[in-house]
């Protein structure tokens, strides 16, 4: 379980984060949306660490992120799949996705190899496990990025717009693999502006605006009369998403 | 009129003088390798006493005449009873010398990198040490190699002024050579020939080294 209890987040003077609360379960597959700068990236790389918070606590199960000592545990638990793939330019898919669970698991170089190959061919990208990114296209460097992150047998995976550098085509591809893992218990967080893919695989939907969570409901709910559209905000915003979208 | 010919005879010479000319090359492009990368990680870090130091090393001693560090360490230590031969002595000296200018050539190279690499990197729980060794010196090194050709091409050149501290180097000898046959002009043509045949082939190797190291750049592996 990811539990959040009010979570600040300053750069400087500007407050992005202010007072979030939020607790994940097993299994759980929560989109997170809103508008562009609420905080949503931030949030998500809070949870792995990559941001120090400013006050607040998160913990991923029993470890505290805010820990030194306990943030490899936490990472060890979380992977995350960015927005820019960020793949290792200098090394091959294959070594790509088996690093981390040689050099942070401890995995030995045939078990990782075995296991990045059959998560390669999952992805319908075997063929290229010897190819460099620069060689991918972009939605097969994402696929990629999805097989680094789950090679690391994740508790959790963080997704932050994970399509949103590609063409509609490409996403529609790698939002398939998605709703692929999302049947398969994996504990899924992902930032999305994709709404009818958030409405089809999540279970819940937090929204987030200006730093704080304006609704956090089940999918059903979120999406009823009597949920999210009450409030105007969020009204504007999917209004504004379905255009963009149609 | 350039009668290479008259050198026919002092080609021993000349070829222990190249091969302690190479030594020394080598020695100190290693040395100063290491010293560099100790300064770049230094440069980089996060730890303020280090950034400190490091900074103070590279001001030092790339505002400093190497002709000078030279004597320094050949003339001026054995009054504090340090005792080096002229060979160790220039081998030392470059290192130290040549590492300021590696340290700020692969410092170039880790700050160029992604961030968003490094952090996607942080987020799957590396230890810095394999950070640094799996992730960011690789990819740095493709982009510093070059630079560091020419630094290391310039410590090559810079070996013959170890000729002041009475080694016999390439430069050493052709000196001792051209007062003794009187042909000045026939030996530096030599020389030239020389350093320029000992340049070409670590430039050969840097080139090398670059295209290994940029493979993932090339199409369709
Ligand atoms: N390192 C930083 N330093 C200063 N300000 C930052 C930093 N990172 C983010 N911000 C600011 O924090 C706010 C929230 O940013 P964040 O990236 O979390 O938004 P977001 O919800 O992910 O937006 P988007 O949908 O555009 O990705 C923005 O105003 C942004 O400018
Ligand atoms: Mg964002």
């Amino acid at each position: 379980m990811i539990k959040i209890k009010a979570l600040h987040k300053n750069f400087g003077n500007l407050e992005v984060l202010r007072g979030v609360n939020i607790s994940i379960n097993h299994g759980e597959v929560v989109s997170i949306l809103g508008g562009s700068g609420s905080g949503k990236s931030t949030l998500i790389r809070c949870i792995n660490g990559l941001e120090k918070v400013t006050s607040g606590s998160i913990t991923v199960d029993e470890y505290d992120v805010a820990d030194k000592k306990q943030l490899l545990n936490v990472r060890k638990k979380c992977s995350t799949v960015f927005q820019q793939f960020d793949l290792y330019p200098h090394l091959s898919v294959l070594d790509n996705i088996t690093l981390a669970p040689i050099n942070v698991l401890g995995e030995k170089k045939i078990e990782a190899n075995k296991v990045g190959l059959k998560l390669l061919e999952s992805v319908g990208i075997l063929e290229k496990a010897n190819n460099y990114p620069a060689q991918l296209s972009g939605g097969e460097k994402q696929r990629a990025g999805i097989c680094r992150a789950l090679a690391m047998k994740p508790d959790y995976l963080l997704l932050d717009e994970v399509t949103s550098s590609l063409d509609p085509e490409m996403t529609a591809e790698v939002l398939g693999i998605l709703k692929n893992l999302s049947g398969k218990g994996i504990t899924m967080i992902f930032v999305t502006h994709e709404i009818e893919f958030a409405r089809e695989i999540s279970n819940r939907i937090v929204f987030l605006d200006e730093g704080v969570i304006l609704k956090d409901l089940s999918k059903e709910h979120f999406f009823s009369a009597e949920g999210g559209c009450l409030e105007p905000r969020i009204k504007k915003f999917l209004s504004k998403m379905d255009k963009n979208n149609g | 009129m350039l009668d290479l010919s008259a050198m026919a005879g002092y080609l021993p010479e000349f070829v222990e003088g190249f091969i302690i000319t190479a030594q020394v090359s080598i020695i100190s492009i290693i040395g100063s390798f290491i010293v560099g990368l100790m300064v770049a990680l230094a440069r980089v870090s996060t730890n303020k006493i280090f950034n400190f130091i490091s900074l103070i090393y590279v001001d030092l001693f790339r505002n400093i005449p190497f002709i000078v560090l030279i004597f320094f360490g050949y003339y001026g230590l054995p009054e504090i009873g340090i005792y080096i031969n002229a060979f160790w002595t220039g081998c030392l000296v470059l290192s130290i010398a040549v590492g300021a200018y590696v340290g700020e050539t692969i410092r170039a190279g880790i700050l160029g990198i992604d961030k968003g690499i490094v952090e996607a990197a942080r987020s799957f729980g590396f230890s810095k040490l394999k950070l640094y060794r799996k992730i960011i010196l690789p990819i740095s090194l493709t982009v510093s190699v070059r630079p560091l050709g020419s630094v290391f091409i310039n410590l090559i050149l810079t070996t013959s002024i170890l000729s002041t501290i009475t080694l016999n180097e390439l430069t050493g000898v052709s000196k001792v050579i051209a007062s003794n046959t009187f042909r000045p002009f026939e030996v530096y043509v030599f020389l030239v020939l020389l350093y320029g045949a000992l340049t070409f082939v670590i430039s050969g190797l840097i080139t090398l080294w670059h295209k290994r190291l940029n493979r993932y750049l090339e199409e369709g592996v």
